[in-house]
């Protein structure tokens, strides 16, 4: 009862919108999101509701409902409940993805995972820091699909050092949680949160760049940071090229035909629709086109949280990159788990689709550092 | 020419042994009694200063307690009476008719609120309701003792009313003013008046013409020899106050005179091609146009924008050779006209939803998603196609077309968060039109909730549906444009729990209605409130619909929320009565509680113009002589420049210092540190907390109400008076700030408590002790639950802590 009001489910007009754009509900017809709202308005046992698990809490449904239903926040207090009642998600890749933070949060462990920074590059005692996430253990984790998670690193290390800025990178830097958090481990949660929120606040940075919306959206909607400003790789380059630092960035000709993939944390949760694209329109010869669905209205890349992958999560996934194929030749993500899950898809299922994905941070990062002329292209 | 009121003498309260207080404690039946000991505060009364009689009654509104009462004041010589019983907003005007018509002033009387704000709301608390019962008695009877007579002044009002807009409610208003005997000045924006009525086909649910209905009432208004027709005109500035406005009308110049035959010639002679706006942008027409057939006046106008010649350089006279009476004149100039009437109907109309705005529903991208409004042009035999109903891309007949209800209504994140009424009807009645044209056509409504609730309404919606008209339960999420140059609609049927995959030749958005894009000009001209939905507000919704909180200014129409023709209409009929009650007589008396200046305390330093929401107050006079004037006709009473004023030099009637000092005296003279002295204001909280009281909700019985007319009146000094009485917080209450019964007093309120909540700290005292919340009359829960956390401060707050607020402010009955 509780979550439904919460969640404000009892102001549900029952319109149908939210089911009209889910993508989950485009490709298994037999999932609702307004259905499960009714069922469990009608006081059905909505932990046996199958969506609870299957929903990847793009927040598409927020975006049209008229009456401000917080479905993804409805189906993650329900989550903790799921997982009570014994019915965990199905997890994938042997359930590393959710070890890794519950050791950080559990054990209070420091892993070494920063041997790749080139020291030379960041500062120790900077007021700017750059927060990494999980992108040293993606490229262990999903080798097989060519890594590229450090190569962002890198390149947002090399990104900010263009503008002058050398970032912190805070070695006791722990996982933000945005997994345990999704997927019903509010208690680990909050370990890890605590221990973060400690370890930012007194290391005396003012500002923190992220590369990963998702820990973007984790920091700014459930930590306590006072005093610290948070902020989006591509708001930082965005509000760069406003102030006429464009001596700073001299964007290099790309040539290619590409479409941005609104990353649902950064897009339609945090409103960061803008600043990623008028970065890309300012590299010379790349032309940008939009897909059918994209800014408020665009499309998840299938799976949330590294639960529930598929067949349901694999035919959005096939979905999303035809419809990105209908005007592009590259995809550009925008996120290191749509990077993940676009390169996967593209292996098996989507095999017969001439679409290459490249992360928005290397691309830019390319252009800035001589473009085609560079790599011989 | 000004009304002003005399510079008067300071009156002191008169002598204490003249004063003579009746105390009348009701039962209510149950209602009071069932939870508090009436008998036992009427005996409490009978205590008091200045009380004579005390007596308890079990109705006192009744015929017999009317009847009781004024038998007392004649019987024991009353000269005030305290009625404790339920709340003045609804019993206050008719103890007060009692009191009259016993010979005693209508202002002598006082009541103590011992039902909304205190059997009700305590029901399981009788000792502490009983208790509460008596302090709010003490503090009646305190006021009570301080109050004096009160004379209603009168002032003159001119015969005659400005209308500003000319859709079918001013239009309306207009003549119902001017068969009246009324002198009235119509001013519209357009070339034409018309409005929205005349741009639809059929009107629901008669499916009658709508500009065949229309046009005579326009000939009427034309021809009116009382109706002063002003197109192509705007209101600039209103000067005044009720029954004496100025206003300044400022004209643009259709460059043409009233000898034109409407002929068109000069139109068809026109090079410069612009889009309609009357045809929705569907149609073309030329700089020198009439806005459509049946315009009234039926003048040409010339659009200076469009136009070729710029400034006086003429370089293209096409109009001028092509017109045989030769009616073009460059020659005449924009000008300002001075209107001088007695009151004002302000029928403004509304504005439409922009549904690019919802980018999932394809509007201006795909040429095939069209307005409703638009469909009524298409449809129409005098619109772009001569009523064919042809897709936009292809100008071929679409075989099925979609509505999709409420878009841009009731959706709190991306449109109006409420139902713009006609929606629903003017969807059935245009599935109805196609249906009539085109009986084959397939027509789906896409809906969340069919509205079908006036006269007449569900008779239409049983139609279409006996048409074959289908109702779909399930916003489309998104339009889609298929190869083949049809549409699809993707969506959830909820009704079968199944996805729907619809295609369409047409689809038309059913677009709500919204405030005009300028009313914040509109409503700054003419110093009007908005309601929260941003049309006009009405000084009460349910039993003053079409006044506004602005004496002499009333509403109809759309502009003050979205209807439909008939209630609009009826809308203006009202305003229109309303306007005829304030000038039949010629002159209106002005409810006693208007602000005094005392000339010998004023240092004339401005500070109350500055916060007076209606101009009401001037300066006069220089140097030592400059004084503040107060223009009695104009003051609403807010209280604002009392509470302003730092020399103590205006008087609020009826609401002095003197009188809100005696009851703060009153509610702390015991127990001070379990109280809370609240201020709440006659409009919105105060009325919040009644209808607490009405829901039974129930509340800590720790606060104390005082009642002013607006939380504007009141001054920090009040504020620290009650700490320096030992009070445990202070509560000051009032309207949202948008939604202020003058305008915008309720500003200065939250400076002031910010300011005073700055003072606190400075003195260290406990910043939870002061609150400053705004409540809505419909807003009971929030007012109890406010109060349940006010307890929490109550119940924390040390002794040590009362004893630093004391010290603070100790001595200080200025607070200064």
């Amino acid at each position: 009862m509780e979550i439904l009001r919460e969640a404000r489910a009892f102001q549900c007009y029952s319109c149908g919108k939210c089911t009209a754009v889910c993508p989950v509900a485009a490709v298994d017809e037999s999932l609702s999101p307004r259905r499960t709202v009714e069922r469990g308005m009608a006081g059905a046992d909505l932990y046996q509701e199958e969506l609870v698990w299957s929903c990847v809490t793009c927040k598409a449904c927020s975006y049209v409902c008229p009456e401000d239903v917080d479905f993804p926040g409805f189906v993650r207090s329900l989550r903790e409940g799921m997982l009570e009642a014994g019915r965990p998600p199905d997890y994938t890749h042997g359930e590393i993805m959710q070890a890794i933070p519950r050791l950080l949060a559990n054990r209070g462990l420091t892993p070494k995972r920063y041997d790749w920074v080139d020291r030379s590059k960041v500062s120790e005692d900077g007021k700017v820091a750059l927060f990494l996430g999980c992108g040293p253990y993606l490229d262990t984790v999903f080798g097989y699909l060519g890594g590229g998670h450090i190569e962002i690193a890198k390149a947002a290390v090399d990104i900010l050092n263009r503008l002058g800025i050398k970032p912190r990178i805070l070695e006791a830097e722990a996982c933000c949680g945005h997994d345990l958090l999704w997927t019903g481990e509010t208690g680990t949660f909050e370990k890890l949160r605590a221990r973060n929120q400690a370890n930012l606040s007194s290391a005396g940075i003012e500002k923190i760049v992220f590369t990963c919306p998702e820990c973007y959206a984790t920091l700014k909607e459930k930590y306590k940071l006072p005093g610290i400003q948070l902020v989006h790789l591509s708001e930082v380059v965005s509000a760069a090229m406003g102030d006429g630092g464009t001596a700073a960035l001299a964007f290099a000709p790309i040539a290619g035909r590409v479409t941005y993939q609104d990353p649902c944390r950064l897009g339609r949760h945090l409103g960061v629709v803008g600043p990623p694209r008028q970065v890309l329109d300012a590299i010379p010869d790349l032309k940008r086109a939009e897909m059918a669905h994209s800014g408020g209205l665009s499309r998840c890349c299938g799976i949330s949280a590294w639960i529930q992958c598929n067949a349901t999560a694999k035919r959005m996934q096939l979905e999303r990159v035809r419809e990105a194929r209908e005007v592009a030749d590259t995809l550009i993500t925008n996120c290191p788990k749509c990077l993940v899950h676009f390169k996967c898809v593209l292996r098996e299922e989507g095999k017969d689709v001439p679409l290459r994905v490249e992360d928005w941070t290397v691309l830019v990062a390319r252009s800035l550092s001589g473009g085609d002329a560079r790599d011989g292209g | 020419m000004a009304v002003e009121t005399p510079a008067a003498k300071p009156e002191g309260p008169p002598a204490p042994e003249e004063v003579r207080v009746g105390v009348y404690v009701c039962h209510c039946g149950l209602n009071i009694a069932g939870t508090v000991d009436c008998p036992a505060v009427a005996r409490f009364a009978g205590t008091l200063p200045n009380v004579v009689r005390a007596v308890d009654n079990r109705y006192m509104c009744s015929d017999p307690g009317q009847e009781m009462l004024k038998k007392e004041i004649k019987e024991h010589r009353l000269n005030r009476v305290v009625v404790a019983s339920c709340t003045p907003r609804l019993h206050e005007p008719t103890f007060r008719s009692a009191a009259e018509a016993a010979g005693l002033n209508r202002y002598l009387v006082e009541m103590a609120n011992i039902r909304e704000h205190c059997s009700w709301v305590h029901l399981r608390e009788k000792e502490d309701a009983t208790e509460k019962a008596k302090d709010l008695v003490r503090m009646a009877v305190s006021r009570a003792s301080l109050l004096r007579e009160q004379a209603e002044k009168t002032v003159p009002v001119r015969r005659s009313t400005l209308v500003i807009g000319g859709g079918v409610a001013g239009i309306q208003a207009a003549l119902d003013l001017a068969n009246a005997g009324y002198h009235v000045p119509l001013v519209e924006r357009q070339p034409s008046i018309g409005g929205r009525m005349a741009q639809i086909d059929k009107t629901f649910p008669t499916m009658d013409c709508s500009i065949c209905i229309l046009a005579p009432k326009m000939s009427e208004a034309g021809r009116h020899k009382d109706i002063e027709i002003l197109t192509n005109s705007e209101v600039a500035a209103v000067q005044g106050y009720v029954g004496n406005f100025t206003v300044t009308v400022h004209r643009t110049p259709r460059y043409v005179t009233k000898a034109c035959t409407a002929c068109g010639d000069c139109a068809r002679a026109c090079p410069v091609v612009a889009p309609n706006e009357f045809d929705m942008g569907l149609a073309a027409r030329k700089a020198i146009y009439t806005p459509f057939a049946q315009a009234v006046p039926s003048t040409y106008s010339i659009d200076r924008n469009l136009c070729l010649n710029k400034g006086h350089v003429i370089a293209c006279e096409r109009c001028v050779e092509a017109c045989q009476p030769k009616c073009i004149d460059w020659g005449q100039q924009p000008e300002d006209l001075q209107v001088e009437v007695g009151t004002i109907v302000v029928a403004t109309g509304a504005g439409t939803f922009d549904p690019a705005r919802l980018e999932e529903f394809g509007y201006r991208r795909l040429p095939d998603v069209i307005t409703t409004l638009e469909f009524e042009r298409l449809i129409n035999a005098g619109g772009p196609t001569r009523g064919h109903l042809v897709r936009l891309s292809d100008h071929q007949e679409p075989k099925r077309v979609a509505f999709v209800q409420c878009v841009g209504s009731r959706d709190l994140r991306r449109g109006n968060p409420y139902c713009s009424n006609i929606c629903c009807m003017e969807t059935v009645k245009d599935a109805l039109l196609i249906k009539e044209h085109w009986p084959d056509v397939a027509i789906d409504v896409y809906y969340m909730d069919i509205r079908a609730f006036g006269k007449g309404f569900e008779d239409l919606y049983r139609r279409a549906r006996e048409e074959g008209v289908r109702f779909i339960r399930g916003i489309p999420g998104e339009v889609t444009p298929n190869g083949d140059g049809s549409l699809r609609l993707v969506g959830e049927n909820t009704l079968l729990q199944e996805r729907y995959r619809e295609d369409y030749g047409m689809v038309i958005l059913s677009i709500g209605l919204e405030p005009q894009a300028d009313a914040t000009t509109v409503q700054r001209v003419l110093t009007l409130s908005r309601s929260a939905d941003g049309f006009f507000m009405e000084a009460h919704p349910k039993l003053q619909p079409v006044d506004t909180p602005t004496k002499g200014i009333f509403l109809a129409g759309t502009a003050e929320s979205p209807k439909d023709i008939r209630d609009s209409v009826t809308q203006a009929c009202a305003a229109a009565s309303r306007a005829n009650i304030l000038m039949a007589r010629g002159e209106i008396s002005v409810e006693a509680i208007t602000a005094l200046v005392h000339d010998e305390s004023c240092t004339g330093c401005g500070l109350c113009v500055k916060v007076c929401p209606y101009n009401a107050i001037r300066m006069e006079g220089e140097g030592k002589g400059r004084k503040a004037r107060v223009i009695e006709a104009a003051c609403a009473g807010c209280g604002t420049c009392g509470a302003e004023c730092m020399f103590d030099a205006i008087e609020m009637r009826h609401f002095t210092d003197a009188q809100v000092y005696a009851q703060i005296d009153a509610a702390t003279a015991e127990h001070a540190d379990r109280k809370v002295v609240t201020f709440a204001c006659n409009w919105c909280s105060y009325a919040g907390a009644d209808f607490a009281g009405v829901s039974r909700m129930q509340y800590p019985p720790n606060i104390r109400i005082i009642r002013t007319m607006c939380s504007g009146r009141v001054s920090p000094r009040f504020v620290r008076y009650a700490f320096s009485r030992g009070a445990a917080a202070v509560l000051v209450s009032g309207c949202h700030l948008k939604d202020c019964h003058y305008i915008n007093a309720n500003s200065q309120t939250q400076r002031r408590m910010e300011r005073l909540a700055e003072e606190l700290k400075r003195k260290k005292i406990d910043p939870r002790r002061l609150r400053l919340e705004w409540f809505t009359a419909a807003e009971g829960q929030k007012f109890a639950n406010t109060i349940k956390e006010m307890r929490e401060v109550v119940v924390s707050v040390t002794t040590d802590e009362i004893q630093r607020g004391v010290a603070a402010y100790r001595g200080r009955l200025d607070g200064r």
